[in-house]
């Protein structure tokens, strides 16, 4: 009932404010009339009544004049009857005559005369004034925190809880203009006119999602923020991939780089590597002993943090998440951004929002993927049949008796035989993606649900990997003064390998064997027609009911609470958060496996493992708003706390019964005791940031923070990080506003500070005994070594100087962003070798430093804007060069004790794999001088300048740099009555690959499995021949590394092509929708490349088609 | 604000004295250095990670006894193929990538195991305030033990990686490094008799510092190897029923590097490095107390012999060996190649074994390989539950090679008491045939040829036979053919100590 009551209200409210805006805008051309307060003075006027009203007299000023009146008729109602009788009178004095014996003033507005009660206009002659009203939301919410600015001033308040504010003004002036701002609605700009209260409705603004900032702990605007952030919204994200974010991700900010996989291609399973401008650590890429899983990359040092709704995530979990959840990411990668994050930040940091329950009537959101992947073997080159026995033949394959199997095979292909080997693992995966979301609620209380379903089959066949989630938000506001949110979530994973294998064993096979029998079966092993000889047969393993099987279950609830102070000004805000992680491993191999031989003791093994992960990530923050006359600030202070820990344990089975009878049950023999391990990793962190800006001109960023981190030596607990960002808004400067008024933004910023990195395991610094083991000995338990510790190791900081401007050109027609930065890695710690007879092969040290210096631009152009047409370019571009650019002491008086004693013994000099100069990412080869003409074998170059035909490791020099010099994204955006086309090329440049391809494949090919084409062109055959490759008949001595195979990769790819259509609303509204929008989308449509080599040898790449439809209630 | 503040600052303060203990997390399974070494307890469990490492598949449990030394000594009927890395050994190929492999685990693992001992050494000899049980007397028996490790390491590194003294002017060449410290991370090689005096300085030193724990009656280790029964000295099955000391760490005194395995080491080493002076001295006074019958026993005839038709049988010589090694995973890693289960191409058989036995094909050592595989490590057969009680036992010195050290170092000053000492060999193992009158002594050469004879008959399957024709420099012996080394019995020092 209060509700309604309330409602009926505000309606009443509403209309008021109609009315008054009605009024203001009549009346303003009457207002703002030229030279009007002069005229009056002018006038002269005849005036003869007898008792008539003021209504009659103004008629008569009227007909003699051009002024008009503004007044309440309830104050002419004093005037009573009058009678005058005025000859060529001023105005004036007609008026004053009128209004005698009245409290009513008049006042000239232009060629308008105001009458006012004296009250009301004593008021308004003092020189300060104030105005009141409420700032509600479409809904008819009020808005809390409203910035309302004079403008072109920096005089501003915010509204209250309530969403009312009151601001006074200095005096009174028609012409004055109030801006109302607020994150994410549009600003909206009013007159105050002769208002008192002004009562003002925002509209919710999607695009400005980009001028805000999430930093996680703090949202800022962006254009008082001076740290380094690109923020990428759902609905960008979904042009690119609605599969995989991680990807798209990548197109938006080519820093953000995924490292090419040419391994495992597009397997569902693999997770990708992650850096952010360029790889600020060697070495930790241990992979954990126990853990089997390629996923566990650990200690990964160059992986970036990723924090969901302000709690720290898993790789694997963002690269499950659906995209549909998504409000925005924010990727920041200077020290202003990312310095609040402390010991965590020196890889960058992602920060993922999702949606927030929205208030009204329920509102019902579906979508549907239809996902068609298609193997991509275009980077295959392989023989056919006939080609690959031709080919054997010239080979010399069949020489003398051998002739026999040459014509045994010739039969085969006569039978036709050509088996697809490559075809047999694979399939077209048709996967299906389903999402719905359920929201609403009132002011008070809001709810979403949201459920997401996701089955990703793998281009080869059995591998898989399916996603289920759900999730439960609610959002509860108390009073306007206690903010309760709270969001539960359950994500199931299952994951399974394909059981055919690595798909290098299909490449290598020979296309005139067949892998079927004469009756039909799959069989172990074929008969490779020559004499005796058989082959084992990759398809047969696939017939078994061998199995690799993962899957995660994991809980997550997220609690927080946010309290306000009456003022507005100060709020706190509690946070709290749970995540259960399960996980099983079951990994199955059949007794009827053709890895064991007749003979063997046991056959089939099974390995199960287990692990779970408990974290709590708690913190509480005060904020501080205010505005103090031109001074903005926007204050956090805080603490947080972290705890994980993990749990795992593998159980190792043998001996099972042939038939599947696969339960651990039946297992005849467990050799070694299950091996168990835990760990508990504890943070603590206390920070303070601060965001100032001074007349929207000068922007200044503060933060400090102090991390504990319980992986740190005992020493070294904790570590203090900082940075400090400056910006300057260059067109908020008058004299900018008044004469290029076009420049919309042109804002320059730096920044500097000191971040770090604590992905290290804890042995790093220690020497750690490791209890247990596998093995027991009978005198009792054992403890060994686990590694060589290092008591003088310091921990790895990095500094980030950054550099850059906005450009935004007639309001978002041209907008440029560049920047330039500095990366310093000093004290890096990384893997030092050391001769073997110190017991171990290698040990942490502080080798030097790390620079990665670049620069990145990103241009953007509206071609074409109007209600029915919108076309968009864009283009971006990363440079990154990256260099050990300092070696440390340790590491050159280590250097010069191996000198001193390799002198001494006068053996061969070790190969120093820490250069100043060289790059993390260098290869390493020893510089060829090509294949000798004479003798048909590779000459080679070493250091001192002389030529060899012998290969050392020792004089490998850097011969390339796998990571790219640039790269970058190109992108067309269009839109034209509701159907959208986005195309989105991406590109690299200047970096180089070792071509494993021209080595396994062409020059040390074994001719006995299939080939690449390429084979027989340019090979050595006589004396005098100059060609690429040795001769054929040496494919049995292995080429070692060479700077022969390293070759330029240039590349550019057609990421995704994005069709799509919302429907008329007309339509959608027949059919009781709210809207529906359909999506075509293809994903790698094309990659052009200036380097000829198999890709995706063990898993290969996709095409991926998507099609998607939304429908909203 | 002025609250806030307050609260923020109050917040932070209490954080910061609260947090330093709450990040103080112990690994579950890993302890740090620091408190590694707080009690007894942390010594014990470090020197049984010594001895299980010794026991590792690279070291004792394969490679040094019946894995690559003994294919390197060309007892095996090997194959290209299947064996490669064993095969290219053998053929003394040691650019072979697999053999390589071999060389590279076994220096690291050597490697390794002196780093351990170090890093314990050091933590002990800096260390006044632990107490041990039993005193003073436990604290050098630990020291003397890890002396003697490091000492056995060393050795085996040198004669596998440095050339044999007799090729090397006595060993003038500088190849290996003798590393004493951890962390230790630049090692200089030093020359072979270098190498050989520091085993045996620390050798000496090992024997004193653990005599009194083995030798007085007063003390844990005496009680413990002068057992009677083996299973006494051995806790080798709980269902025995016998006392074993209540301290788990001083059970198994009869199979550690004790007092006897010391002394016994330190006459091989002094025998490698030529002092046949020592090598006499020290063998000798074991010769002498293992005539008393006291710290071991040789196992009875017929008792070691033919697992199919004898009963019962001790095929591992448990009552022999004066220092055996123990792992769980040596059934695993000896079913491979020389159970009959498996894939008959990897297992290893000896290759003609009646040459090895030509002089008398009715010894008892003969017999009890009914094929072509080396017996000691089979479990199969008819008293499987006497012999699966010894599963995990890996023999390492054992007491014949001690007479055989006596006799050989005595030989050249006094050929009868080499002789006698020899007849006493062969009459413990009722072997009569191979004896020599002491009346008509025989000619050195004939003499040394005996011995090295009985090294192959009594040492098959335990990697020691390519030791002896290197300390000789005699010509490697592959069934009944004689193939000459060149001297070329030196394994490359591996990439892993100079390519970084």
């Amino acid at each position: 009932m209060k509700k309604i009551i309330l409602s009926k209200q505000s309606f009443r409210k509403r209309l008021f404010l109609k009315v008054l805006c009605l009024f203001v805008f009549f009346m303003s051309p009457f207002m703002s009339g030229a030279n009007a307060d002069t005229l009056h003075k002018d006038v002269k006027l005849n005036i003869h009544v007898e008792n008539k009203n003021a209504l009659h007299i103004f008629k008569l000023i009227k007909e003699q004049t051009a002024f008009n009146f503004v007044y309440n008729d309830r104050d002419l109602v004093q005037v009573g009857l009058k009678s005058l009788d005025l000859k060529d009178a001023p105005l004036e004095k007609v008026l004053n005559e009128l209004i005698k014996g009245t409290d009513l003033v008049y006042e000239f507005t232009g060629n308008v005369v105001v009458f006012k009660r004296q009250a009301v206009m004593q008021q308004d002659t003092l020189k300060e004034y104030v105005i009141t009203g409420k700032v509600i939301d479409e809904k008819g919410d009020p808005l809390p925190g409203v910035t309302i600015q004079l403008k072109k001033t920096t005089i501003g308040v915010a509204t209250d809880a309530k969403g009312e504010f009151k601001i006074t003004l200095p005096k009174k002036d028609t012409t004055t203009v109030l801006v109302f701002s607020f994150v994410g609605m549009v600003t909206k700009e009013v007159k105050v006119g002769n208002k008192t209260e002004i009562n003002v409705t925002l509209k919710e603004d999607v695009q400005n999602l980009k001028d805000v900032v999430i930093t996680g702990y703090a949202n800022i605007s962006r254009k008082s923020y001076t740290g380094n952030v690109t923020t990428i919204t759902a609905d960008e994200l979904k042009k690119v991939s609605t599969t995989n974010i991680l990807k798209s991700i990548q197109v938006f900010d080519p820093s953000f780089r995924i490292a090419v996989n040419n391994e495992m291609g597009s397997d569902p399973n693999t997770m990708p590597e992650i850096s952010i401008r360029g790889s600020s650590g060697i070495g930790i890429t241990e992979l954990e002993e126990e853990s089997v899983s390629k996923t566990a990359l650990r200690n990964n040092p160059n992986l970036p943090t990723f924090i969901l709704d302000g709690f720290e995530v898993s790789v694997e979990k963002v690269y499950d998440l659906d995209v549909n959840r998504i409000e925005s990411i924010n990727i920041l990668k200077d020290a202003a951004a990312t310095a609040i994050y402390g010991s965590r930040a020196a890889n960058g940091v992602v920060i993922i929002t999702t949606i927030a329950p929205k208030m009204g009537e329920i509102l019902i959101n579906y979508n549907y993927n239809l996902v068609l992947e298609i193997p991509d073997l275009s980077d295959y080159n392989l023989m056919d049949a006939r080609e690959k026995i031709e080919a054997e033949y010239a080979a010399g394959l069949f020489e003398g008796y051998a002739i026999e199997g040459y014509h045994r095979r010739l039969f085969n292909v006569e039978k036709g035989v050509n088996t697809d080997w490559m075809a047999l693992p694979l399939r077209n995966a048709v996967n299906s993606k389903h999402y719905f979301r359920l929201e609403g609620g009132s002011r008070e209380l809001r709810y979403a649900i949201d459920v997401n379903y996701f089955g990703n089959k793998g281009v080869m066949k059995g591998s898989e990997r399916k996603n289920f989630g759900i999730g439960l938000e609610l959002q509860y506001n108390l009073s306007d003064r206690f903010l309760f949110r709270n969001v539960a979530n359950y994500t199931a994973t299952n994951s399974e390998e394909s059981p055919y294998g690595s798909f290098s064993q299909y490449t290598t096979m020979n296309p005139y064997l067949s892998y079927r029998d004469e009756y039909g079966n799959v069989p172990h092993i074929i008969p490779t027609l020559t004499s005796n000889y058989t082959t084992t047969n990759p398809a047969y393993e696939a017939t078994l009911d061998s199995y690799d099987r993962s899957s995660s279950k994991e809980f997550t609830n997220n609690f927080s609470m946010q309290y306000w102070l009456p003022s507005k000004k100060i709020n706190f805000r509690f946070n709290l958060a749970l995540t259960y992680n399960t996980g099983e491993s079951d990994n199955y191999t059949s007794p009827e496996s053709g890895k064991y031989g007749t003979n063997d003791a046991w056959k089939g093994e099974k390995t199960i493992g287990t692990n779970s992960t408990t974290n709590i990530d708690g913190g509480l923050f005060g904020y501080y708003n205010d505005i103090i006359n031109k001074h903005y600030i926007n204050l956090v202070a805080g603490i947080n706390m972290k705890e994980s820990k993990d749990k795992n344990m593998s159980l190792y089975m043998r001996d099972l019964p042939a038939g599947g009878f696969a339960n651990p049950q039946f297992a005849r023999e467990v050799p070694n005791p299950p091996s168990a391990n835990g760990q508990t990793n504890r943070l603590f962190g206390a920070m303070v940031s601060m965001n100032y800006t001074y007349d929207n001109i000068y922007l200044l960023d503060v933060t400090g923070r102090l991390d504990g981190n319980s992986s740190f030596g005992s020493k070294k607990r904790t570590a203090p990080f900082w940075s400090a960002g400056v910006g300057i808004n260059i067109h908020r400067y008058k004299f900018m506003e008044d004469n290029v008024g076009w420049i919309s933004e042109l804002k320059i910023r730096g920044s500097y500070g000191i971040t770090g990195k604590a992905n290290f395991p804890a042995r790093t610094a220690r020497t750690v005994y490791g209890v247990g083991g596998t093995e027991t000995y009978p005198t009792g338990i054992t403890a060994n070594m686990l590694a060589m510790g290092n008591v003088n190791l310091k921990w790895e900081k990095t500094k980030i100087t950054d550099l850059g401007f906005n450009l935004n050109l007639w309001n978002g027609v041209f907008t440029l962003n560049g920047t330039y930065y500095f990366r310093r890695t000093v004290d890096l710690i990384a893997d030092m070798y050391v001769p073997s007879s110190s017991g171990f092969t290698s040990y942490k040290e502080n080798i030097g430093e790390i620079l990665n210096k670049g620069y990145e631009l990103a241009v953007r152009g509206r071609l074409l804007s109007n209600e029915h047409l919108q076309w968009y370019i864009g283009a971006n571009l990363a440079a990154n060069d990256n260099e050990i650019s300092k070696i440390s002491d340790a590491m050159k008086s280590y250097n010069k004790a191996i000198e001193e004693k390799y002198d001494r013994y006068n053996t061969v000099k070790p190969f120093m794999k820490y250069e100043e100069g060289a790059s993390t990412t260098s290869i390493y080869a020893m510089k060829s001088q090509g294949i000798d003409p004479q003798t048909g074998q590779e000459m080679y170059l070493k250091r001192d300048g002389s030529s060899t035909f012998t290969w050392s490791s020792e004089e490998n020099v850097v011969c390339g740099n796998t990571e790219p010099k640039m790269n970058g994204s190109l992108s067309t955006n269009f839109w034209w009555k509701g159907l959208s086309l986005d195309l989105y090329f991406t590109y690299t440049y200047g970096g180089q690959q070792y071509n494993q391809t021209l080595q396994s494949k062409i020059e040390n090919v074994n001719i006995e499995g299939n080939v690449d084409r390429r084979v027989f062109t340019d090979r050595w055959k006589k004396p005098g021949d100059v060609t690429l490759y040795k001769s054929l008949e040496d494919w049995r001595t292995n080429t070692q590394t060479t700077s022969r195979f390293v070759q330029d990769d240039n590349t550019l790819s057609l990421q995704s092509i994005n069709v799509g259509y919302d429907l008329p609303t007309e339509l959608v509204k027949k059919w009781k929708l709210d809207r529906v929008r359909l999506t075509f989308n293809v994903n790698d449509v094309f990659r052009l490349s200036t380097i000829k080599q198999e890709r995706g040898t063990s898993y290969p790449f996709s095409h991926e088609f998507n099609f998607s439809i939304n429908v909203g209630f | 604000m002025k609250i806030s503040r307050i609260i923020i600052i109050l917040f932070l303060s209490w954080s910061m004295l609260s947090c330093s203990n709450w990040l103080e997390v112990d690994p579950e399974l890993e302890v740090y250095e620091e408190t590694m070494f707080e009690n007894e307890q942390g010594y014990f469990m470090a020197v049984n990670g010594v001895y299980a490492m010794l026991s590792d598949r690279n070291l004792y449990g394969q490679e040094l006894l019946y894995g690559a030394m003994e294919a390197w000594g060309r007892t095996y009927d090997l194959h290209d193929l299947y064996h490669n890395g064993y095969y290219a050994l053998a053929h003394f190929d040691y650019e072979n990538a697999s053999a390589k492999e071999y060389a590279e685990a076994i220096w690291q693992k050597c490697y390794k195991v002196i780093a351990e001992t170090n890093n314990i050494i050091q933590n002990l000899e800096a260390d006044s305030k632990t107490s041990f049980t039993g005193g003073e007397t436990t604290r050098n028996m630990i020291r003397g033990e890890l002396y003697a490790v490091r000492a056995l390491m060393h050795f085996e590194i040198v004669r596998i990686f440095a050339q044999a003294p007799i090729l090397d002017g006595g060993g003038v060449t500088a190849t290996v490094p003798y590393v004493t410290e951890f962390p230790s991370r630049v090692n200089t090689p030093m020359p072979t008799k270098d190498i050989l005096a520091n085993i045996l300085s620390d050798l000496k030193k090992a024997q004193e510092w653990i005599k009194p724990f083995d030798t007085e009656p007063s003390n844990p280790g005496y009680s413990m190897w002068s057992a009677y029964y083996t299973e006494e000295k051995l806790k080798a099955n709980e269902n025995v029923g016998r006392q074993f000391h209540e301290v788990e760490f001083f059970r198994y005194r009869a199979h550690r590097l004790n007092y006897f395995a010391i002394t016994h080491l330190l006459a091989r080493v002094a025998l490698y490095a030529g002092d046949k002076e020592v090598a006499f001295e020290e063998a000798n006074r074991l010769v002498e107390w293992l005539k008393k019958d006291r710290p071991c026993k040789f196992t009875l005839l017929g008792y070691m012999g033919d697992p199919v038709n004898q009963m019962p049988c001790s095929p591992r010589l448990q009552e022999e060996i004066l220092f055996g090694g123990n792992n769980t995973n040596l059934p695993d890693w000896v079913e491979r190649y020389f159970w009959s289960t498996g894939n008959q191409q990897y297992h290893l058989n000896i290759k003609d074994k009646l040459s090895i036995f030509s002089d008398n094909l009715e010894d008892i050592r003969l017999k009890s390989i009914p094929g072509t595989k080396v017996t000691k490590f089979v479990i199969e057969g008819r008293d499987e539950a006497t012999i699966a009680k010894w599963e995990n036992l890996i023999p390492i010195f054992r007491i014949p090679e001690t007479f055989l050290i006596a006799a050989e170092a005595i030989m050249d000053k006094d050929l009868g008491k080499a002789v006698e000492i020899y007849n006493y060999l062969m009459d413990k193992r009722g072997n009569q045939v191979y004896k020599f009158s002491q009346e008509a002594l025989p000619t050195p050469q004939d003499f040394l040829e005996a011995v090295v004879k009985e090294y192959r008959r009594e040492y098959i399957g335990e990697g020691q036979m390519v030791f002896v024709y290197k300390r000789l420099n005699i010509p490697v012996r592959e069934g009944s053919i004689l193939v000459d080394h060149y001297g070329k019995l030196v394994l490359p020092v591996p990439d892993s100590e100079d390519i970084l």
